[in-house]
């Protein structure tokens, strides 16, 4: 009898496995970025038309984004000296806790860079509606590119 | 910039009412310049954004200019601030000339100093290096204009404590602060055709630094050259160095007339032709990372002790 009971349960037992691997985090079960060789991949997309310069911890956490840095494990950050809108931001997080207010700063960059450049250049607002933003795990990407389908195929490749 | 899809045909009646809006509209602008006697700057940086500002109807007054010419201060009646003017000078520095090349100073110089100023300064801020000086500040914003900063009732755009503040009250709530302020506006400026108040505009702002930061030395930035060819690719034709030299005048007026040390950024970025070299800028305006680290280079060398002036 107990054979018989485990044998219909089976099918129930490996949907709930595969249900609970699919719940460790945002993403799908994917692994968190590694921001070093997403932001690469996100360079060598296509998808940024302006050049970009990589910017250290200190200027990410504070100067840029509201992230702080002792909840930082590793990050690839980079924005234009055009004063535009194009970003690669990575950040490997300590913690989903932390990765989650790390995701929302980034709301909040994406919502300030909107204002400022709102009347100074309009023609960047669109990049920004279009921006790439994604919490896997511990760890969250921006991205606001010219090509926003390349950089978001480029950011759907990455395992 | 990709072009909106095209809305539906309206009716006859609401395209005749549409017209009559709009003729309103376009005609409303005249009229209120002409009524006022001289027009106010406008809500939307003129450059070097791509959105042109159209020019405004009023002549400026010639006294800015002329007066930027004979190296002789004058103001016209009742345009002078109120505040504070410039202090006597007990020292030997001659306020009529840029600030002369001095011993380079440690990056930690830069720790009680303050910089005011639009996107070039942000890009200073991330591009040069000096955000290693721990301390530094910086109240700088995209598109800002010193009719901005002057405005009756600012935008708050610096964030201080948790809570925002336009720049000239977050320099109210630093009174005191700060030893040494860096001004750097005016690119946004170039499309604007009130040279007048552009100068009273910056006075005003110079007297605000002096009032809420009586001990730093407050270095007025000229403004460094564009590529004509980038911008002619890149930005309206209002962005241009013709313009450039105009304001620098009247910097050079500010300096002298306020008291205030002048700094040569003209021709510390601009090549021996009186433009920004190609391969310094990233789109005609903006400079390259290793350009910023060339301003910051200069700004180390061109420093003046307080007791000078």
């Amino acid at each position: 009898m107990l054979r018989s009971i485990l044998r219909r349960s089976l099918p129930l037992l490996a949907v709930l496995c595969l249900t609970l691997t699919a719940c460790g985090g945002s993403g799908s079960g994917a692994a968190p970025f590694d921001p070093a060789s997403a932001a690469q991949a996100l360079q060598d997309s296509g998808a940024f038309s302006e050049p970009l310069e990589q910017m250290d911890k200190d200027l990410a956490c504070g100067t840029l984004y509201d992230i702080s840095a002792d909840d930082v494990a590793d990050c690839a950050v980079y924005t234009t000296p055009t004063a535009g809108a194009e970003e690669i931001a990575v950040f490997a997080m300590t913690s989903e806790d932390a990765a989650k207010s790390a995701l929302s700063a980034l709301e909040q960059r994406v919502v300030d860079q909107k204002e400022a450049l709102a009347s100074y250049q309009p023609d960047e607002v669109s990049k920004l509606d279009a921006a790439v933003l994604e919490q896997r795990g511990s760890s969250v990407l921006l991205a606001v590119a010219n090509d926003a389908d390349a950089a978001r195929k480029a950011v759907d490749a990455l395992k | 910039m990709a072009r909106k899809p095209s809305p539906s045909r309206p009716s006859l009646p609401l395209l005749a009412a549409g017209l009559v809006v709009c003729a309103g509209l376009l005609m409303a602008p005249t009229l209120t310049r002409a009524m006022s006697g001289g027009p106010e700057p406008s809500a939307a940086p003129a450059a070097p954004s791509v959105t042109p500002v159209a020019p405004s109807v009023a002549t400026p007054p010639p006294s800015a200019l002329a007066a930027a010419q004979s190296a002789q201060p004058t103001a016209e009646p009742g345009t002078e601030p109120a505040a504070s003017s410039a202090p006597a000078s007990s020292g030997s520095f001659d306020y009529s000339q840029p600030a002369p090349a001095s011993e380079e100073v440690d990056l930690s110089y830069f720790s009680d100093a303050l910089f005011i100023g639009d996107s070039r300064t942000e890009g200073l801020e991330l591009y040069s290096g000096i955000s290693q000086a721990e301390g530094v500040s910086f109240y700088c914003y995209k598109g800002i204009t010193v009719f901005d900063v002057m405005e009756q009732e600012p935008k708050k755009l610096i964030e201080l404590g948790g809570s925002k503040y336009s720049i000239v009250d977050a320099l109210s709530r630093e009174s005191g602060k700060y030893k040494k302020v860096y001004l750097s506006l005016g690119v946004n400026e170039l499309g604007y055709y009130d040279d007048q108040g552009f100068h009273d505009k910056f006075a005003a702002l110079i007297d605000r630094v002096r009032e809420t930061q009586p001990d730093a030395v407050i270095y007025l930035q000229n403004l460094a050259p564009v590529d004509p060819i980038q911008c002619a690719k890149n930005w309206p034709s209002y962005v241009s160095n013709e313009k450039v030299h105009t304001y620098n005048q009247i910097f050079r007026q500010l300096a002298e007339e306020k008291k205030v040390v002048l700094l040569d950024i003209f021709s510390a970025l601009g090549d021996p032709d009186g433009v920004l070299d190609t391969e310094n800028t990233v789109d005609g305006v903006h400079f390259t990372k290793a350009w910023y680290q060339t301003w910051l280079a200069y700004l180390r060398d061109h420093v003046v002790d307080p007791s000078q002036l």
